[in-house]
């Protein structure tokens, strides 16, 4: 336990994320002290909501008693049920209004299929489940082609799909971001109609792009009926709207945090994984890393995201076969994880992408499960069952079953022996796939950082997540990177990301215009409308003035081209330098002569949270620290003598010289041969590599390292 | 690298529709590994590499550029240009030779010929296509060859109209080979040479075993297509148990043509690639390992591997797609899908838009074809209707799935569209497509899909009904209507 800045309301603080599987609570007591929970994030037979239960077992408050929430001043939750839902195509039902002409539009989309070398081609289920078109019709410069026709035909099929039951309803019209008079007068007649949650697409993403627009729009009345349900749920549980009641807040997918009033569907596609940058960055920060790569690896898939001084985001993603356009977090998944399937095809190490999930899970886990990436950790020593929680088994108190993964892996090898007539051992069987499993996390991270022009040497590999520990030497090696940084809470840093981050809201809106001097006035009218809009928002949530930050960009790009670069806001010959440095460094040439197009501006009002006090620990242990075991690791084509170390007996000034295993609570951090741990005075865990690893540092399995080719396809 | 040149390119063409490929090659020009966006561009890439091989192999220095759109020398069509990038690294033993290359390939909006965006309907010589680059040096020792090129690009019977742009375009290629020329010296660095040529050499035998497996399964078979103009594709495929090989054969093909509907080598190998690819259900590496269990005969002089200076524009776009279907038909595996791109250009002086249109798939044994979907060799994305009618004067009136298009059968084809453009400038406007007149077929008792249908409905009323390849002058208030052909159905209804 560690002390934070104590609450100056002498009330809890409950940092909460709800994730796929286990729902991470940090909680702040009335003195500053932070408490950790993990509970699972479904069990029905013992409660019905996970965040409101951790409350619950932090507080000791029985299920039939009320939370006493005069005592919490605030909740603070990041949550994937609009991200399940839309997974699960399990959202509202919902009804499209679209100009004629373009009823399939959304479907059709960019025509495209999404994998070329399919024989079937199965493209993703829409999210909508009627359409009506609307005669109507914009040019692209605003002239009224068609004027709204509001005949009885169309009011009619309105009433007939609101008296088949559908309640929500996006209404996406040709270049109605822009000239919205026909949509506003069409949002008008479908709520007196009855529609209770109502999209309109000049609202959700006054951004230009039918096909995109739509999408976004349609997500956000397909979602944001679902999330109102949960938020309300969870507020009454919290008696929010009372006197002394909480503040209840959701994390939005661009990493500020905003009242559970303002959350809307289409923000809350990240809302967890964004707590996990913004806790990547704050203790980073702390710790005095300003460059940082953020590595959170699960046991399904692996986030990565890069920073390097300011947030980075994207403003049109994909997700579930629906492209989105709303400002979010850049965050890269690969499907790789801890329970990643191993599988040898006659010729090739194969890793994933399927998971073998919580149940059976890995070998080891004793459900009969497959061998997986956690199974290569216990078969090469760096996973110690005596070190591992024990919570296997029919009754849930075994330790993890090395015998198993011994045997299977034994079995493999001689498959492989018998194939490729080699001698290959189980421990090089292990490590071979091991080193697939690195590949493919470490591209993830190129993708995002060498790929882009950024030099992943200069940066720190801050590791959270469960299996993050186990791999972080081998990741930064494929890398070249020499220094990894492991907070104490680097197992719920997405919760603690949660608390710690800032309110904000983001406004954007087309302008598409040259960057000219003429343009001037046009953007500042415009930023000055969206930054009120943003302030007032913000203003609303209590924020004061002098404490609200306010950011102006300009996202600008070569005329003709379609990828933007966001730029500060500024005259024309800043925002040209700028862009032309981004895009030099990005793409390594410019077009000197080339018109730069002013694609949208946006605004970022930030509202501050202070950053937490991590309070110096004292030395108390004068004699030098001693291992609690010792173990064989095999890594580097070696078995290794390997000391253990509980993470909580080290100290300030502790070094540890590679191969050795730091055990806490949370997971395994492997400290390779040729790296050194540190502990700093804020209980930080710093790796730095002291030695260069030999060339080839994995032993080559009989593949070829196929991701590492600079050529993968898309994300 | 698919990514870098995505995010430089900035061509409508190559930005939008993500028309480009990347890849890798070793030594001898082999295919290592590609980032396919676009099948057609699959495998061909190597050919355009062996030639520069071939042509300069032994003058290649570092800070050496090459660019080449030769459809006699493993180009697809002139505007597909391939710029390569051979590979040194220091630590290498021996400077004569590049150790590997790096190529990108990327639809250029406009490298000259009789029409504006070099897809003439009419052409009949490659000269009227455009400007032919035969491993032209676009850098030399780190120096961009700018006013050598323009010359070239500017001269000839048809130069290109908007030289700027195919400059912008070359450089984000050549930005894009770049970053990949670095990923390889840091995989060398990491690795060692050895290691990597090593692996070089497993992947392509990891791809050579996975082709092998699905040869294993196959049966032999045979085709004959006939395309709208009535020319004919005849393939006959053999398979040989004992050693897993397939033998492709294309003997009976109709010889070379006065239109532009042949297709280059490169382009039928492209495709025998592409279609025993997608047999291989599993993700493989996609290299020169793929084709070496398949022998294929092309007869030289066969509108499938022309002689200098045949007309070659529409082999890419359309013949390519009809051997994909002719392959599938062979193979009895799949009923044809729409069989054609439907390649639109208009344009006057100031605008020069191209798009290909989606269309129906066809229905296999175990499933249903897809509505509205890009098919085979291509798969382009479209530009989205907001910013068609930002950048031109054009208003998209429609764009629907085209209802009852798909073949009927136990599985029933996917639907075509119906894609309806208003002008509001005079322009010229061009179409060339296929299965304008013949069905695509269906298999085992499956119905073909629907024709397509191509027509200009004028501003009074009267309709044009237009053919496959058609080139028509449009007015203000003029419609071009394109309803794309429905994929074929697998099995009889009962």
């Amino acid at each position: 336990m560690a002390h934070s800045n104590p609450s100056e309301t002498g009330r809890w603080q409950f940092w909460i994320d709800r994730g796929g599987t286990f729902t991470d609570v940090v909680a702040r007591c009335p003195n500053g002290e932070i408490i950790v929970h993990k509970l699972l994030s479904e069990n029905p037979a013992r409660y019905s909501d996970a965040p409101i239960q951790g409350i619950r077992d932090v507080l000791g408050i029985p299920a039939d008693v009320p939370i006493p929430s005069e005592q919490i001043e605030a909740v603070k939750m990041g949550t994937t049920v609009a991200t399940n839902a839309l997974l699960e195509r399990k959202g509202d039902r919902t009804l499209l209004l679209i100009t004629k002409g373009f009823r399939d539009a959304l479907r059709i989309g960019y025509q495209n299929r999404p994998n070329i070398f399919a024989r079937h081609i199965v493209l993703p289920e829409m999210l909508y489940e009627q359409v009506i078109e609307v005669e109507e019709r914009y040019t692209a410069d605003g002239e009224v082609l068609t004027p709204l026709q509001l005949d009885n035909s169309l009011i009619e099929s309105l009433q007939s799909a609101y008296a088949a039951g559908i309640r929500a309803c996006a209404i996406v019209l040709m270049h109605g971001y822009r000239y919205s008079d026909h949509e506003q007068h069409m949002a008008a007649i479908v709520r007196e109609i009855g529609f209770t949650q109502v999209s309109v697409s000049h609202t959700v993403s006054p951004l230009m792009k039918l096909v995109s627009r739509g999408d976004t729009t349609i997500v956000d009345a397909y979602l944001s009926p679902i999330l109102r349900r949960y938020v309300d749920r969870v507020a009454a549980e919290l008696s929010c709207g009372t006197g002394t009641s909480p503040k209840l807040m959701f994390m939005q997918s661009n990493g500020g945090l905003t009242d559970a009033a303002l959350f809307q569907g289409k923000d809350s596609i990240l809302s967890g994984p964004a707590g996990g940058i913004v806790g990547a960055v704050k203790t980073s920060a702390l710790a005095g890393f300003n460059k940082m790569i953020g590595f959170d690896m699960g046991g399904t898939s692996t986030d990565v995201s890069h920073f390097n001084g300011t947030y980075e985001r994207t403003f049109e993603t994909e997700v579930a076969g629906v492209r989105l356009r709303a400002p979010m977090m850049a965050i890269h998944t690969v499907a790789a994880g801890g329970g990643s399937i191993l599988r040898f095809d006659g010729s090739r190490y194969r890793v994933g992408p399927a998971s073998a999930g919580a149940y059976p899970g890995p070998a080891c886990y004793r459900g009969g499960g497959p061998l997986t990436v956690t199974d290569c950790n216990v078969m090469l020593g760096k996973l110690q069952a005596d070190f591992f929680p024990s919570v296997f088994g029919s009754e849930g108190n075994l330790p993890l079953d090395g015998a198993i993964v011994r045997q299977q892996f034994a079995e493999l090898a001689a498959e492989i022996s018998q194939i490729t007539e080699s001698q290959t051992t189980p421990e090089q069987v292990a490590a071979g796939f091991l080193a697939i499993a690195i590949d493919k996390m470490a591209n993830a991270i190129k993708k995002i950082s060498i790929q882009r022009g950024y030099d992943v040497t200069e940066y720190t590999l801050c590791c959270f997540g469960g299996a993050g520990g186990q791999h972080a030497c081998l990741i930064a090696e494929a890398l070249g990177m020499t220094q990894i940084f492991l907070h104490p809470y680097a197992g719920v840093l997405s919760a603690y990301g949660i608390g710690l981050a800032d309110l904000r809201s983001l406004k954007e809106k087309a302008v598409e215009t040259p960057l000219t001097e003429a343009a001037m006035p046009l953007l500042h009218k415009t930023l000055e409308a969206l930054a009120n809009e943003a302030q007032s928002e913000l203003s609303a949530q209590g924020v004061a003035p002098d404490q609200m930050q306010v950011l102006l960009k300009s996202h600008l790009r070569y005329e003709g081209t379609d990828s933007a670069l966001i730029v500060t806001f500024g005259n024309p010959a800043a925002m040209r330098t700028e862009f032309e440095q981004a895009y030099q460094q990005r793409y390594g040439f410019v077009m000197a002569h080339k018109t730069l197009i002013v694609e949208a501006v946006s605004v970022e009002a930030i509202g501050q949270t202070p950053a937490p006090a991590e309070p110096l620990l004292p030395v108390t242990r004068l004699t030098p620290l001693k291992p609690v075991g010792a173990v064989q690791i095999y890594t580097k084509g070696n078995w290794h003598e390997t000391p253990i170390y509980q993470r909580s007996d080290l100290q300030s000034g502790d070094q540890i010289i590679g191969a050795a295993l730091i055990i806490e609570p949370t997971g395994t951090n492997v400290v390779e041969p040729g790296w050194t741990a540190y502990l700093t005075s804020r209980s930080h865990l710093i790796l730095k590599q002291t030695q260069q690893p030999p060339v080839s540092p994995h032993s080559p399995p009989p593949y070829f390292p196929t991701p590492h080719l600079p050529t993968s396809p898309l994300p | 690298m698919g990514i870098t040149l995505q995010n430089t390119s900035y061509s409508v063409n190559i930005k939008e529709r993500l028309d480009f490929s990347c890849a890798i090659f070793d030594q001898q020009g082999q295919l290592v590994a590609n980032a396919p966006h676009i099948p057609v561009h699959l495998g061909s890439m190597s050919e355009s590499v062996r030639s520069l091989i071939h042509a300069h192999g032994n003058t290649l220095k570092s800070g050496d550029v090459y660019v080449s759109n030769n459809p006699y020398n493993g180009g697809t069509h002139l505007p597909d240009i391939t710029v390569i990038t051979p590979v040194f690294w220091q630590g290498q033993p021996d400077q004569s030779q590049p150790l590997f290359y790096v190529a990108s390939r990327g639809h250029h909006a406009d490298i000259g010929g009789i029409t504006p965006g070099s897809m003439p309907p009419y052409s009949v010589t490659v000269e009227q296509e455009g400007v032919l680059l035969n491993n032209f040096q676009l850098v030399h020792q780190g120096q961009f060859r700018e006013a050598e090129l323009l010359q070239v690009l500017t001269s000839g019977a048809y130069p290109v109209r908007n030289p700027t742009q195919n400059l912008a375009d070359l450089q984000a290629q050549i930005a894009a080979n770049e970053r990949g020329v670095q990923e390889l010296h840091r995989m060398v660095e990491h690795y060692g040479l050895e290691t990597v040529q090593q692996y070089m050499q497993y992947v392509q035998e990891n791809a050579e075993e996975s082709v092998r497996r699905v040869i294993e399964v196959l049966r032999d078979g045979n085709f004959h297509y006939v395309m709208d103009n009535g020319s004919e594709i005849r393939v006959a495929i053999t398979i040989n148990h004992a050693n897993r090989t397939a033998q492709i054969d294309f003997t009976g093909t109709s010889p070379q043509q006065a239109t532009n509907l042949n297709a280059p080598l490169a382009i039928c190998k492209a495709v025998v690639l592409y279609v025993f690819r997608t047999l291989v259900e599993d993700d493989i590496p996609l290299n020169a390992g793929c084709l070496k269990p398949l022998k294929m005969i092309i007869p030289e002089g066969c509108f499938l591997n022309p002689r200098y200076p045949a007309a070659v524009v529409a082999g890419n776009v359309e013949t390519s797609q009809a051997i994909a279907n002719a392959l599938y038909g062979a193979l009895g595996v799949m009923a044809a899908a729409q069989g054609t791109m439907n390649n639109f250009t208009f344009g006057n002086e100031r605008h020069q838009y191209y798009e290909t249109i989606c269309g129906g798939s066809g229905a296999g044994a175990t499933f249903n074809g897809t509505d509205a979907v890009q098919t085979h060799m291509t798969n382009s994305r479209l530009t989205d209707p907001e910013v068609l009618e930002w950048r031109f004067p054009v208003l998209v009136e429609k764009f629907a799935i085209r209802p009852q298009s798909g073949g009927k059968g136990a599985h029933s084809g996917g639907n075509g569209v119906i894609r309806r453009i208003r002008f509001r400038e005079a322009m010229t406007a061009a179409i060339l497509s296929g299965h304008r007149v013949i069905p695509p077929f269906g298999l085992q008792g499956g119905e073909p899909g629907l024709v397509g249908r191509n027509a200009v409905e004028r501003r009074d009323g009267t309709v044009e009904l237009l053919s496959s390849r058609a080139e028509v002058q449009i007015q203000p208030g003029d419609v071009f209507v394109i309803e794309t052909p429905g994929g074929g159905g697998f099995g009889a209804l009962d």
